[in-house]
Formats: C-alpha cells, structure tokens, sequence
C-alpha cells in the first residue's frame, strides 16, 4: 500500500521542527548556565534573552498544536505526539527558565565568594549528561534510551538530599555559600527532573504508556 | 477568431437548418396523411352518426341500419380479456421478475415473451379457433373470442407490468424484508401498489388493442350479422371491425357512409380507453413523486 | 464487560468465488455502540448484513460460520429468517421510505406482525416516532406522503419505522453519508439515546463519526477484522500498526 502525504503532516513536521530547535537552545541554555555557576563569568544577559526565546517557542508549539487539534481532528500517534509536543515544549521552557535562575543566584553573591564549586560541578555533569540523553531520545524517538533517565533521575535526587543534610549540619560554610549552592543544587535537581519528563513523553508518543 | 469559423460555422448551420426542415416535413407529411384520413371518414360518416346508429341493428336497409351487436360485442370482449389477461399477466410478471431465478433460462422466457406480440393477429385466430372452438368445444362464442384475444395481448400486458415492476426501486423492496417480511407481503404491500398504475396502464392499453383487430375475430368467425344482444359469454358474436368490414364490402354507396360512421364510434371507443390509460398513470404517478 | 448480544464464530461470506469476509468472530456489546470502520469493499456492510440474514436475498451469497443473537444461532436450519429480522432492525445508507404516509410507513412493520386495532397501531405509531426524535416534527402531517420529507427526516422515518417492531439490535449502514452535516448530528444524538435501549452497530466510513459516537470500535481490512476494542483506546493508542495508519489517514 502507498502512503500519502497529508495535510497534517506539513503542520506535524513544523511542530517538530521547533521542539528540536528548542532543544538545541535549552542544551547551549543549560550548559552556558552550569559553566558560569562552576567558573563564573558574565553570562547573565545571555542567559535571560536565551529563556525568553524559548518561553517565546513555547507559546509558538502550543499554539500550533491547538491549531492542529482543532482542524484535522488527529488520532492514534499523531494525536500523541501533539500532545507530547505541548508538554515537551513546557519542559524545555522550564530547563531554559531554571538556567537563568541559576545565573540569578549567582549574580547575587560575590563572584570570588565561589559557592560549593567542587559539588555544584559534580552534580552539574551528570545533571548535563541527563539531559543530553533525553534531547538524543527526544530527537531519535528511542525508548531504550530513555529509559536509562531512571536511574540518573535517582541518582541526582539523592546526591541533592544528602547535600542538603550536608549542608545543614556543616559549620565551615558561610550562609552565602550554604545558600547560594542549596539553591543551584535544587535548580539542577528540577533541570534533572525535567529531562526525565521529556523521557517520558518520548516513551508516551511511541508505545502510548508512560515509563513505569 | 471571427474571421476562421466563419465557414465552418456557416456549414454547421446550414445542416442544421436542413436537418431540421426535414424532420419538420416528415412529421407534416405523417401528420397531413392522418388528419386527411380523419377528415374524410369524419365528413363520410357524420351524417350518419345518430342515437339510432348505436342502437339498431344490421339491416339490408342502410337507412335501418346499426351497430347495436358490433358495439355490445366489442364491449364484451373488451371487458372480458382485460379480465382474463389482468390476473394472468400480472401473475406471470410478478413471478418472472420477482421470485423465478436469475438464470439463462428466465432472461430466455422473458426475451421471447417480448417477441410473441410481435407474431401476426391471424395466427392467433386459427389458434383459437383450433383450441378454444373446437377442442374445449366452446363454439364460435364470446369467451372463445375473448380467450384468442387475452392471448393475443397478454405479452403487452406481462411486458407493461413488468416494466412497472421494475421501477419500484430495489431499496424499497430490502427495506420491507428488513422488517421481516416475507417474499410475498412484500410483493403484495409495497411492490404492487406502486406498480399497480403502470399494471393497470398496460392492461387498459391491451384492451384497446384487443378492440381493434378484426383478423382473429374473423378467423374465430364471429358472426357477420347479428341482430340480438349477447347475454352471455357462451353467445355468438360480432365486433366492431367486422361489422365496418361487412358494411365497407356491400355495394351500396350509403354503406360506405355507414361504415364511415363505424370507424368514428370504433375511434371515440379507442380514444376514451387511450385517455382513461393516461389519466391513470397520471393520477398515481402525481401520488408517488409528491 | 457487559453481555454480548451478537457473537460471531469462524463466519464467512462467499460471493461466488469472492471471499468477502474472512473468518470473522467478534463479540456485539449489548446496550453500546459498536462503530465497523475499514476502506471500502472491506466486507464491513456484508459482515453487517449477516446479523439480521439479509445476504440470503443475494443469490450468490454464501454464509459460513455461526451468528449467535442473545445465545441461539439465527443460521440453524429452523430458523426462519424473517423472525430474525424482526429482532433485529436495519436502516440502510439512502433513505428508503415507502410512498405512503408518516403513519403507513411507521405502522408497516406492526401491521405485518398482525396488529391491526387502530388505537394500538396509534400508540405504536407515536412511540416509534417519538424515540426517532421524529414526532414533534410529523405530529400534524401524519397523513402526507413520506416522500415529502426532507432527507434527515425521512431517514429518521426509516429509523421509528424499525423501531416499531420492537427489535433487539439496530443496525445502521452508513446511516448519516446521504445526509447533510445538521441532520447527521441529530442522528448521531438519537443514536446515543438508542443505545440506552437498544443495541446499535454502526457501519461508517467516516473516522470521526466513529470516534464521537461509538464505545467500541472494530476495524475491518479485506474481509478480516484486524482489531477491536474501546473506542477511545483505538483511536490514543491502537494496537495494530495496519489500525493505526488507516485512522491516521495514511490509506484507505
């Protein structure tokens, strides 16, 4: 049998077109945010023009994808990946947005009163590696590989707890530093959770259940 | 663009014009030979046209002179193979279209059944004349005459029915099984009566064929002089052609007159049954499309 | 899981050498409404027709299989397919009212059953018509003719007139495709209140006529039923890749 190209398609295609752009964006977003918060340097301007760009991209998908809903009446995967598409597109906003709440934090304490830098690049590497992951998930459509988020997502979610125990009952640190790296670390905890949402979307748009 | 079709369109126009004066001829000449023939029997016999004429009987005297027998004869017949064709060609369609089999030998009967009207009237009167006169030995009479003729006329009959039959759309009929009915209530409550104008059309139609022909009716021998009423369908007969027949032979030029007269009640007497065929199939048919 | 007024077991139809449907055994909900999609000339009509025996009127139908209504088996031998259809009622794709009246349509079937007093086939009349969602409309024309009627009307007509014999199953083929987009939402709504009542299949070539009116739907490819299910499971996430690509639009 021959398949033909629908209308729904073209609308389908630009759907996914942004997403894999947004991606892209929150990846340089992300990183850009991560290497301040572990060098320093003045990636604040940056960093909040990159965020509104993909809030901006967001609102684009949503949009279409109500578009597309309200015309061609989609079904079966389509109708799932329209709907993943919106929720994706919300995540990788949030990515962008918790990126520049990041280098917010930072602005606000002295750039040589360095907080916790040794953690903060520990857990940032392997929240980075988890959300490249998902994007090369998102981008291939690959459950397998989504699924290995599972166990990073714990990882992540515990290095972030026992900081946290850390953090309240150690001495040596000043409130600047205690606070500043609580608040980066839970920021790359949320960053973290959202790429395992990604995940499970990606999981959801090809077999129609979400990762247990 | 003007400049090129002119020829080519002139031509065009020229064949049409042509084509259409001779069809218009044609018709003129059909219509001419008809209206002439009509006049002239009409301005022949109207002398002769009066309540006596339809109310005597034959005499040697033209001035005696009537078509009484002719008339009650023809009516009689008339009467009788609408009433012998209607149940047997509406019976035979229906099972034809209806129940028989969608087989070679179905569409064989119902090819041939279109080809018998087509057979020459006589014949079917030396085939009455053989079954109905002799063999069933019912004599020279009216049923015998009736008979030749029902048979005679009962494929224009099968053939009309069935063509009503056939203009009651399949879905009608699937709709009634639908509900559970059975192969005969739908014939009987949804298929007949909208067939039923086009059956009675046909049948009236057959009737006044069955007037018209003299062929059989003389080979039957209906009587050539008849001067009582026939009572029953076991009497002696004549018919209206034959009496026309009788007059137009007798030398006398006021029997030519008379015969005249014949062929305008025999017309009238076609043209009512034409015209009550009409009115039938129009009053149904106005039914069924509102 | 609620009872299965209609089962099908291994049933097959031949059209000469044309094997139309394929080895079909499907379960009928009762009291739901159960949507067959499938491309054209999938066999989804002829597997319609075998629930109320209707491909016996085709001469060249064969019937292979065992179609069971609420428990017995409507091909045994002493079956008498005209109490089959009594039971289960049809409305077809072209309206097919009879040139009669409102009344002589809806009061056809009773009077075939034998009912003939005139205040029972009155009441009969009403009811039928009310639950076609007809009866405020014809009320005051019961004696016009049929044929007057708009098309969704008539077809609505056609649906009281099924009902008036009290069947168990409505079957409906295609009902809505010779109608326009007003009187097919009325009959989808009345489909929807049957259904409370009745047990109606649908058969429909337009997808999102499915989606929005029936609980279950049964897919149907070259004679074979490829999947059924829940309607809503069917339409977010079907199981079968060939399901998938003809409710996507990709054939068919």
């Amino acid at each position: 049998m021959s398949f033909s190209a629908r209308p729904l398609d073209s609308g389908l295609n630009a759907v996914s077109e942004t997403i894999l752009e947004m991606a892209d964006l929150a990846e340089r977003t992300v990183s850009a945010s991560v290497v301040a918060a572990a060098h320093g340097g003045e990636l604040d301007t940056q960093v909040r023009v990159w965020s509104n760009e993909l809030q901006g991209k967001y609102d684009d998908v949503e949009e279409k994808a109500v578009e597309l809903i309200a015309r061609y009446q989609p079904v079966a995967s389509d109708l799932r990946v329209i709907k993943s598409s919106m929720k994706v597109a919300y995540d990788l906003a949030r990515l962008g947005r918790y990126a520049y709440d990041i280098v917010q934090v930072l602005s606000l304490i002295d750039r040589g009163k360095a907080a916790d830098r040794a953690f903060l690049e520990k857990m940032s590497q392997k929240v980075l590696k988890m959300m490249r992951l998902s994007f090369t998930a998102l981008r291939i459509r690959e459950v397998a590989i989504a699924r290995q988020l599972i166990e990073m997502d714990n990882e992540v979610d515990q290095m972030y707890r026992d900081y946290l125990k850390g953090v309240m009952s150690n001495p040596s640190l000043t409130p600047a530093e205690a606070v500043s790296t609580a608040l980066i670390a839970r920021h790359l905890e949320r960053i973290a959770d959202h790429a395992w949402y990604i995940a499970q979307s990606v999981s959801y748009m090809v077999t129609g259940t979400y990762i247990v | 663009m003007k400049a090129r079709d002119t020829g080519r369109e002139t031509r065009r126009r020229l064949t049409g014009t042509v084509l259409l004066s001779l069809f218009v001829l044609s018709t003129g000449i059909a219509i001419i030979a008809l209206a002439v023939l009509i006049m002239d029997t009409a301005s022949d016999g109207a002398p002769w046209l009066s309540w006596h004429l339809l109310t005597s009987f034959p005499s040697r005297d033209p001035k005696q002179a009537g078509l009484r027998s002719a008339l009650l004869g023809s009516i009689w017949i008339a009467a009788l193979t609408g009433a012998i064709c209607f149940p047997l060609g509406v019976g035979s369609a229906i099972y034809l279209h209806e129940y028989a089999p969608k087989n070679r030998l179905t569409s064989f009967i119902n090819l041939n059944i279109f080809n018998l009207s087509g057979v020459p009237s006589i014949l079917y009167g030396l085939l009455g004349l053989g079954l109905f006169v002799d063999l069933l030995a019912l004599g020279r009479s009216i049923i015998a005459g009736a008979l030749t003729m029902a048979l005679l006329v009962l494929p224009m009959v099968i053939v009309a029915s069935r063509e009503a039959l056939v203009t009651v759309p399949e879905g009608r009929r699937f709709g009634a099984y639908a509900l559970g009915a059975s192969q005969w209530q739908v014939v009987r409550r949804v298929v007949l009566p909208e067939a039923l104008p086009g059956i009675l059309t046909g049948t009236v139609l057959a009737m006044s064929r069955a007037i018209g022909e003299a062929a059989p009716m003389i080979a039957i021998s209906a009587l050539l002089y008849v001067t009582f009423d026939p009572t029953s369908p076991l009497d002696r007969f004549t018919v209206l052609p034959i009496q026309i027949f009788n007059w137009v032979s007798r030398p006398q030029a006021a029997f030519a007159g008379l015969a005249a007269a014949g062929i305008i009640v025999l017309l009238v007497l076609l043209l009512a049954m034409n015209a009550a065929a009409i009115i039938i199939r129009d009053r149904y048919q106005k039914r069924v499309r509102e | 899981m609620s009872s299965l007024t209609i089962e099908t077991k291994a049933l097959s139809v031949w059209f000469g050498r044309n094997h139309a449907v394929r080895n079909i055994s499907l379960g009928i909900p009762a009291n739901r409404i159960t949507a067959i999609i499938g491309p054209s000339g999938c066999g989804k009509s002829t597997l319609l027709r075998c629930f109320n025996r209707m491909n016996d009127l085709i001469p060249t139908a064969r019937v292979e299989g065992v179609v069971l209504l609420n428990g017995e088996n409507i091909y045994e031998s002493d079956v008498d397919p005209t109490e089959v259809r009594r039971r289960v009622g049809m409305v077809f794709q072209k309206p097919n009212p009879f040139p009669k009246s409102v009344y002589e349509n809806a009061a056809f079937g009773p009077r075939l059953n034998g009912i003939g007093s005139e205040s029972e086939l009155n009441s009969i009349v009403r009811r039928s018509l009310e639950a076609a969602a007809l009866w405020d409309e014809v009320k005051d024309r019961l004696d016009d003719s049929a044929i007057g009627l708009s098309g969704g009307q008539q077809q609505r007509l056609c649906i009281a007139r099924a009902l008036a014999v009290d069947p168990e199953v409505i079957l409906m083929d295609e009902p809505c495709s010779a109608l326009d987009p007003q009187a097919t939402a009325k009959i989808e709504q009345l489909m929807t209140e049957l259904a409370r009542s009745y047990t109606v299949v649908v058969v429909t070539h337009n997808m999102q006529q499915a989606a929005r009116v029936s609980n279950y739907t049964a897919f149907m490819y070259l004679g074979e039923m490829v999947e059924f299910g829940l309607t809503d499971e069917i339409f977010e996430n079907p199981k079968n890749e060939l399901t998938e690509n003809y409710i996507t639009g990709r054939f068919g």
